[in-house]
């Protein structure tokens, strides 16, 4: 089944089109990555699933359905950037507040498990403030998909972190979160590394507009882990999407 | 240092040094009266200053009410209706500005010798800390939470009670630092202008008689509500806050 379908999509900030002619499916279970420099339109792109912003043209459906009517029905989970907690509640109040919101009882785990499973056991009473930017954005992906959503919208959750810890939490993403589910995912990242790691198909956007310059389809194994990273596979895959960006951006 | 250990040598230290300029000027007691006598004069009249004290108490808590409901009110309105933003701040400039003192006379000659003017004195003097803080609080919240909120298809309510007013919370105690102690001290102004009750009232009948040791006896009530207001504040901040110190240590 098609979980995201974009049809045509164009958006326009003003003078700037910062989308063009997006044409993208994404199948039910997938997990797509967007990669591409900055400005390219990655974050509006994942804005226009998650209902944030509307397209200024074209056709956005979310397993037959607009977005809102998605979000309505609380299949849309959204992992952040930036960290959307409140400071004055603790790590599982915080995760607690997406049950709250949108009255589901729990989703396929309580937020004591979720936050088990994510190695925050010790720190259920911890404020944001408290915890490490690791265990923050681990927080942060829990509360965005503790209600179970069919679809997981996430904007480059590991950005702001060190390389080991990046490398540390996505191969934690893939072992806790990905593997065994049914999750659909699209996935904004600038790491090309972490697109393979974690992809079914990675797609290069090209700046101003932002279009679809080329796609890669990754065909490795899963469950994914640290040596997985150093196969020769990934190792192609990575010198393959790198030429493609370093073509794109300097032309050739 | 502890803040409780810094109010306690405050308060030993300003006894202590009214002694010793006593003791070293020797001035006379209708200028500056002795701590005992002062004492002396709040112990055989405490049942005319407590009166006084809970008119201006009175006066000072209703004012402070009715400027929180107000004020907490317009600025909830003013994050959900655009406009009314633009259409009260030449309103909200002009209750900051003109001085209260005059309104004072104003009010007295319209409203009488009620405690009508009283409490709006403490209105106006409290309404635009409170109104500017609330508003800049509500406005204050992380775009991100807002658009989880969204995604999750929050409704105003849940959005506003669960992350708006969450948001506001430091800022809305930040306004009760100054404006609680405003209430007070408003209320005493506007005594002084009209009044026949209250402490405000007490200053200028303690003036007219020269009775200084009346008058600083008025000052040490004063201030010691003012005081205190300021730290049942702090102490419902600390309380509120216990995630902010956790957070520190």
């Amino acid at each position: 089944m098609t979980a995201i379908m974009l049809t045509a999509v164009h958006k326009w900030f003003g003078s700037v089109h910062a989308l063009c002619n997006i044409n993208l499916k994404v199948r039910e279970g997938e997990f797509v990555s967007l990669i591409g420099p900055s400005g390219c339109g990655k974050t509006t792109l994942l804005r226009i699933v998650a209902g944030l912003e509307k397209p200024s043209n074209g056709e956005v459906e979310t397993f037959g359905y607009p977005p809102l009517e998605l979000c309505k029905r609380h299949e849309i989970g959204v992992a952040f950037q930036k960290p959307a907690l409140l400071a004055s509640r603790t790590a599982l109040n915080n995760v607690m507040l997406t049950l709250e919101i949108t009255g589901r009882k729990n989703g396929a785990k309580s937020p004591q498990e979720i936050l088990n499973d994510f190695g925050l056991g010790e720190f259920l009473n911890s404020y944001p403030g408290q915890l490490s930017g690791g265990m923050e954005q681990r927080v942060n992906i829990a509360c965005a998909m503790i209600h179970n959503p069919k679809i997981l919208l996430m904007d480059e959750p590991f950005g702001a972190l060190d390389m080991m810890t990046r490398d540390r939490l996505s191969e934690w993403f893939e072992k806790k979160v990905l593997f065994n589910s049914n999750k659909t995912v699209l996935f904004i990242t600038h790491s090309v590394p972490e697109a393979i790691f974690h992809s079914d198909r990675v797609i290069v956007l090209s700046p101003t507009p932002g279009e679809i310059y080329m796609e890669f389809t990754i065909n490795l194994p899963r469950p994914r882990n640290r040596m997985t990273r150093v196969s020769d596979c990934f190792l192609e895959y990575e010198r393959k999407i790198r030429e493609v960006l370093y073509e794109m951006v300097n032309g050739g | 240092m502890k803040p409780w250990k810094a109010y306690l040598i405050m308060m030993i230290s300003l006894p202590v040094f009214w002694v010793i300029v006593i003791g070293l000027f020797h001035p006379p007691s209708f200028l500056l009266p002795p701590p005992k006598l002062v004492i002396r004069v709040l112990a055989e009249d405490k049942g005319v200053f407590w009166h006084h004290t809970k008119i201006t108490l009175i006066g000072a808590l209703t004012g402070y009410a009715v400027s929180n409901f107000i004020a907490v009110g317009l600025s909830i309105a003013f994050i959900y209706v655009n406009w009314l933003e633009d259409f009260f701040t030449p309103w909200t400039v002009v209750i900051k500005n003109v001085p209260f003192v005059a309104i004072a006379s104003i009010l007295v000659i319209t409203l009488g010798d009620t405690p009508l003017p009283r409490i709006i004195i403490v209105v106006l003097v409290t309404f635009f800390p409170i109104l500017a803080n609330v508003t800049k609080g509500l406005k204050s919240v992380d775009q991100v939470l807002l658009d989880r909120m969204q995604t999750l298809n929050a409704s105003k309510w849940q959005v506003f009670w669960k992350v708006r007013w969450s948001s506001a919370m430091p800022y809305y105690i930040a306004a009760h630092e100054i404006a609680f102690t405003g209430s007070i001290i408003g209320a005493i102004v506007a005594e002084w202008l009209f009044a026949r009750e209250g402490l405000g009232f007490l200053i200028v009948r303690s003036m007219s008689q020269y009775r200084t040791d009346m008058l600083f006896a008025v000052t040490l009530i004063a201030s010691a509500l003012s005081v205190c207001a300021y730290l049942s504040v702090k102490l419902i901040e600390k309380r509120i806050y216990r995630w902010r110190k956790e957070i520190s240590s």
